[in-house]
């Protein structure tokens, strides 16, 4: 670190930074002003400093001011993330299982809750998923259709089967799967706030509602 | 002052017009005098007053090279899309009397301007096709000053700043979008924030995402997970306030660097000396007297940039008159209309998304694109052709430029209309059939080993062979310099090979680590 | 460019934008509605014997109603719309009729709930072509005349019971008869073999198939289209693999489409606005009426009650005689008859079949499968009345427990 404003000859390299330890002396001698020029240096008295003490005083204050405006930073980034949002909850009832066929999709809560509630058929168990019904692409809202058999995204062509599995089109991943359990009074109770990604999950038990036909 | 003298009646006998006295008595009155401090008559003086006692047209220089006068030069194009920036602030401020930035009142104040508010529906109107063009004036403006090498010593730095007002550009047209709050601004706006969740690290659904839904990227620009009131009113403030405050910092510091490094536009030399195959540089060299030949900006370059204006607000008169902006229905969130197009100009990455997975198509090409065409004047250090068309010296520049040029115009014009229901391909003149069934077979993804194996393969073989080919290329440049043009060449090069493996061999991704998000 | 072309320019963009201003001007003080408000309130002087009254202020009047959410501007041309010296006046200057309605003008003052609400169109806007919503991105158009009381439900709990709607009366007497909701739910009660019919009416516009539908793009004359001729609107798509429409064509007269389609079109109008509810005030609840339980004489007679409540004879006829097309269904193509059922099942058998419900095997297994199934009905039926119906339909068989040479019967389950 080269210090400006010293009369020092100095390279940095000369100046180990543990010389910072040393006592600290004036850097200039004092006696009558003389131009920069003709101060006269004795290369072996030059004190051997880093940097001096208001050097110091200076640089911390730089410091300080750096990390303060870092905090600053910091601190606006979080203003912009606000703790609380005027969605709406995440969590709802959606009646009792028998209200939902064996191996259909259910495409009449997608306009309320952006769910399709899917059951497999009897021979597969007749177990209840839900799927979130956003596009894993980029988040627009597939169809089903029930012609063939599949949902399909309009913005990109992305195709999944009934599972969720992305067969077509530019979707990298299957659609996530809400939880989805059963509340006290018998009625389905779906959580979309928690959502699964990955289908080796997909059978874990808050995810699967398996019911009695 | 000298000036005035010579406008007093010559005679007191002759009667003077009325007019004239009139006119003599304003211009002779304090008032005028205070405001304009000098006459206007046609002398090299005032000439020089205009443009420096004038705030407004201190922007320029007192005096230009002719060569920066030829309409051909810059076609006006910086000069116009500043003065749209300025149309846009005018017609913008207008209409933000009118709009209220709630999901409950947006959409229905857009159809108050159409329908109940005195020349609302033009107001809009303009305001909305000036965007348009000013978008397109942006980006050709930067094509010109490439293809003049007008960013070439001393003037990298300002290609730099103009770069950043390209970008932010694009985010004031982007963020103007959702305010109609109607089906076309929502999904637009839908795709493009999410594009954002698909940043590595920062984006919940990006690669090695570190943040969930509620922290990252997307959630930051919408204070929401979805597009919705606080959404709008951040995209508001974005575009009314933030983003114009922004613009105009950065452009007060490119019209400064203009002035202060000048129009690149050097003396030409002669049409024989050309026929001869004179370069203009050795013909300066010879003539350094020419560099010193400049004309006075008022009002030879004024009164070109006044008519230019005039004509570009004539023509957008017309269009505002005979066409009205979009207004499609009120904003449905769980009705996503078919297809969904983002803002023309990001159809082009949004076709990109058919081939890559949203984290390279939405955030990393896009990045690279930006960054990279800032190093250009820093990585081409070919000196030649500053202030002239120049292809025999500058082929490789300009090869790549226009390739990278015309490939992202051919991605929004195959994106705009050639896409329709399922963002099927279709022929601009065919009618879209929305119950039409993709012809797409199944596509499946390259084993890992053999992607790793070809991503590698390209960009060594693609690293070395230039190397080996052309020694003198690499030598010029240097090391560093040649590794960061080769990899901005390679990953341009990289995205038309992976829509040839996509089309025609349904290839999904060469490499794929579904675990982190990972897959390209 | 030479300077002779710049001063070209020049002049020729500076007049036509002179002019373009000008015509800017002329286009703004010469509104479409302004001489239709002109030629009102000359009638309105004429009629009323008071000439002043022809020089009223000419401006764009609204109806602002924050409660709906609402701003209805219909009233710049429709001025006339509550002044009953107008009545005799042509449109769009006479007076809303009384419907032949007593009170009808009373209870529905049009200054406190405006026009779109029972009419539909683009209240805000002020030229005729929008505002009657004829335009692209405007889904709700003006309805027409004979639709419009499918509105009345927006405010009215009942309106089978409601005077001037008698037109609703009668389309759901044949909604219930004819077992609709054995194949459609309406909210939420019935089945998914069609479409959920409480929604229908308000479906945007890019949801429905109008390749086929004669006349406006609108939801209303799809639904109209559909109830003609349901195979014409929805054809079998082999590309797609979408199969012609299962519902049966009913064969039903004009007037009953019409009335059918406002039917539809008012299950939609009742379904309560999530952001924008009807205000308290507004609403005009149903007359209570007591529960009174049905006695029946037998089972089987409760049964066969509960066979037409529950939908059966959409699909399986009146008395189960069966009929019902069913695209490539083995056997038949049609819909079993249940007359002969007697012959194949136990009652503990058919009690599964009507429980669990049942996929039709194909006629042709590369076909399409067939658009009816039998649905699971466990939840929908109470017990109860399963057991009846069992019981009815074994009543149907006319020789008891014998099985006739040639009659398709439904073969008991694998």
């Amino acid at each position: 670190m080269s210090v400006e404003g010293t009369p020092q000859p100095a390279t940095p390299a000369q100046t180990p930074p543990m010389a910072a330890a040393k006592p600290l002396a004036p850097a200039v001698p004092k006696g009558p002003a003389k131009s920069i020029h003709q101060i006269e240096v004795d290369e072996t008295k030059v004190p051997n400093l880093w940097f001096t003490r208001r050097e110091f005083l200076s640089l911390a204050a730089w410091g300080a001011v750096l990390a303060g405006l870092g905090a600053s930073v910091l601190a606006i980034l979080r203003f912009f993330i606000p703790q609380i949002t005027y969605d709406p909850p995440s969590t709802f009832k959606i009646g009792k299982p028998d209200e939902y066929l064996p191996g259909e999709v259910t495409e009449r809560l997608k306009k309320k809750y952006r769910i399709w509630v899917c059951r497999d058929s009897v021979a597969e168990g007749a177990a209840i998923y839900v799927i979130f019904a956003r596009c894993t692409h980029l988040g627009c809202t597939p169809n089903w259709l029930e012609g063939q058999r599949k949902f399909k995204c309009p913005c990109h062509g992305s195709g999944f089967r009934r599972t969720g599995i992305n067969f077509e089109g530019p979707a990298p991943r299957p659609l996530e799967r809400c939880k989805v359990v059963l509340a006290d009074d018998g009625q389905i109770l779906v959580d979309t706030g928690t959502r699964l990604k990955n289908p080796k999950d997909w059978k874990k038990p808050d995810f699967y509602l398996k019911v009695n036909v | 002052m000298a000036d005035e003298k010579t406008e007093s009646p010559a005679s007191p006998e002759k009667k003077e017009p009325l007019f004239n006295t009139i006119a003599r008595t304003v211009r002779q009155s304090k008032i005028w005098k205070s405001i304009f401090r000098h006459g206007y008559q046609d002398t090299p003086r005032n000439r020089a007053l205009m443009v420096l006692s004038n705030v407004f047209l201190h922007l320029h220089p007192v005096k230009t090279r002719p060569a920066a006068l030829k309409f051909r030069y810059t076609w006006g194009l910086g000069g116009l899309s500043f003065y749209l920036f300025i149309l846009l602030t005018v017609t913008g401020v207008f209409l933000m009397f009118y709009y209220r930035p709630t999901i409950e009142h947006a959409y229905w104040d857009m159809k108050d301007l159409r329908y109940a508010v005195p020349f609302g529906p033009f107001l809009r109107n303009i305001h909305r096709w000036s965007a348009h063009v000013m978008v397109l004036f942006v980006m050709l403006h930067m094509a010109s000053v490439f293809y003049r090498s007008a960013y070439k010593p001393p003037r990298e730095y300002n290609w730099v700043v103009g770069v950043i007002l390209l970008l932010i550009t694009f985010l004031l047209s982007f963020t103007g979008y959702l305010l109609p709050w109607d089906q076309l601004a929502i999904w637009a706006v839908t795709v493009g924030t999410n594009m954002a969740a698909a940043t590595p690290l920062l984006g919940s659904e990006g690669p090695f995402a570190i943040v969930g839904p509620d922290m990252d990227a997307r959630f930051i620009l919408l204070g929401s997970k979805i597009v919705g009131q606080s959404g709008l009113l951040r995209f508001y403030v974005l575009h009314c306030v933030f983003l114009p405050l922004i613009f105009l910092v950065f452009v007060s510091v490119h019209l400064w660097r203009v002035r202060k490094d000048e129009f690149s536009a050097i003396p030409l030399p002669p049409k024989e000396e050309k026929k001869k195959g004179v370069l203009p540089e050795a013909w300066l060299k010879a003539h350094p007297e020419e560099l010193q030949k400049k004309v006075f900006t008022w009002p030879a370059l004024v009164s070109k940039e006044f008519v230019g204006a005039l004509v570009l607000t004539a023509v957008l008169t017309l269009w505002s008159i005979l066409a009205h902006a979009p207004l499609e229905g009120l904003a449905n969130p769980n009705k996503t209309p078919n297809p969904s197009k983002a803002p023309w100009y990001f159809v082009g990455l949004q076709e990109l998304l058919v081939y890559f997975d949203p984290w390279m198509a939405g955030v990393v090409l896009p990045t690279v694109i930006l960054v990279g065409l800032m190093a250009i004047p820093y990585i081409d250090i070919n000196p030649t052709g500053i202030g002239y068309y120049n292809f025999k010296n500058r082929k490789f520049a300009v090869s790549m430029f226009t390739f990278g040029i015309v490939f992202w115009f051919a991605l929004i014009f195959i994106g705009y209309y050639m896409r329709g229901p399922g963002w099927e391909m279709y022929m601009p003149w065919q009618a879209w059939d929305y119950h039409r069934i993709s012809k797409a077979g199944a596509m499946h993804n390259m084993p890992n080993w053999a992607g790793l194996a070809l991503v590698l393969g390209y960009g060594g073989i693609g690293m070395l062979l230039p190397k080996l080919c052309f020694k003198d290329f690499y030598k010029k440049l240097g090391p560093i310099k040649y590794v960061v043009v080769m990899s901005l060449v390679l990953l341009m090069f990289f995205v038309p090979v992976k829509i040839v493996l996509r089309n025609f061999f349904n290839i999904k991704y060469i490499i794929s680590f579904p675990d982190f998000n990972l897959n390209l | 460019m030479k300077r002779s072309v710049w001063n070209k320019l020049f002049i020729l963009s500076g007049f036509s934008l002179g002019f373009m201003a000008g015509y800017l001007i002329w286009q703004e003080s010469t509104p479409e509605w302004m001489p239709v408000q002109k030629e009102y309130y000359r009638r309105l002087a004429q009629v009323t014997g008071d000439p002043t009254r022809a020089k009223m202020p000419l401006k764009v009047e609204q109806i602002y109603l924050p409660q709906f959410h609402k701003t209805d501007r219909c009233i710049t041309c429709h001025a006339g719309i509550d002044n009953p010296k107008l009545a005799d006046q042509p449109q769009p200057f006479r007076s809303h009729p009384d419907l032949g309605i007593p009170g009808f003008l009373a209870a529905h003052p049009f200054r406190e709930i405006g026009c779109t609400v029972c009419h539909e169109g683009q209240g805000m806007a002020t030229t005729k072509e929008a505002a009657h919503g004829r335009v692209k991105h405007w889904e709700e158009p003006l309805l027409d005349k004979d639709l419009v009381v499918s509105n009345c439900s927006v405010c009215h709990d009942n309106v089978f019971e409601l005077k001037g709607a008698e037109k609703l009366a009668e389309a759901k007497i044949l909604f219930d008869t004819k077992g609709c909701i054995g194949c459609h739910a309406l909210n939420g009660v019935g089945n998914q073999i069609g479409p959920e019919l409480s929604d229908t009416g308000k479906k945007a516009l890019d949801e429905l198939d109008f390749r086929n539908v004669h006349g406006a793009h609108t939801v209303a004359n799809w639904i109209y289209d559909h109830f003609k001729d349901p195979q014409r609107i929805v054809p079998e798509d082999k590309a797609v693999g979408i199969p012609e429409s299962a519902m049966p064509n009913y064969e039903f007269t004009e007037e009953q489409n019409r009335a059918l389609t406002a039917l539809v079109l008012s299950f939609a109008a009742a379904k309560e606005d999530e952001h924008h509810p009807i205000p308290a005030k507004y609403r005009v609840p149903a007359p209570s009426h007591k529960e009174e339980k049905k006695v029946y004489a037998s089972k089987a007679e409760q049964g066969k009650a509960a066979f037409k409540s529950y939908g059966c004879t959409a699909c399986h006829g009146l008395e189960g005689r069966g009929g019902v097309r069913n695209k490539n269904m083995f056997p038949g193509e049609e819909v079993p008859s249940l007359v002969y059922v007697s012959a194949g099942f136990t009652k503990e058998e058919m009690k599964t079949v009507i429980q669990v419900g049942r996929y039709p095997a194909r006629a042709d297994s590369g076909g399409m499968s067939p658009p009816l199934w039998m649905p699971s009905w466990k939840g929908k039926i109470p017990e109860e009345e399963i057991d009846a119906i069992v019981e009815y339909l074994y009543t149907l068989n006319p020789d008891l427990g014998t099985k006739k040479e040639g009659q398709i019967v439904v073969a008991p389950q694998q």
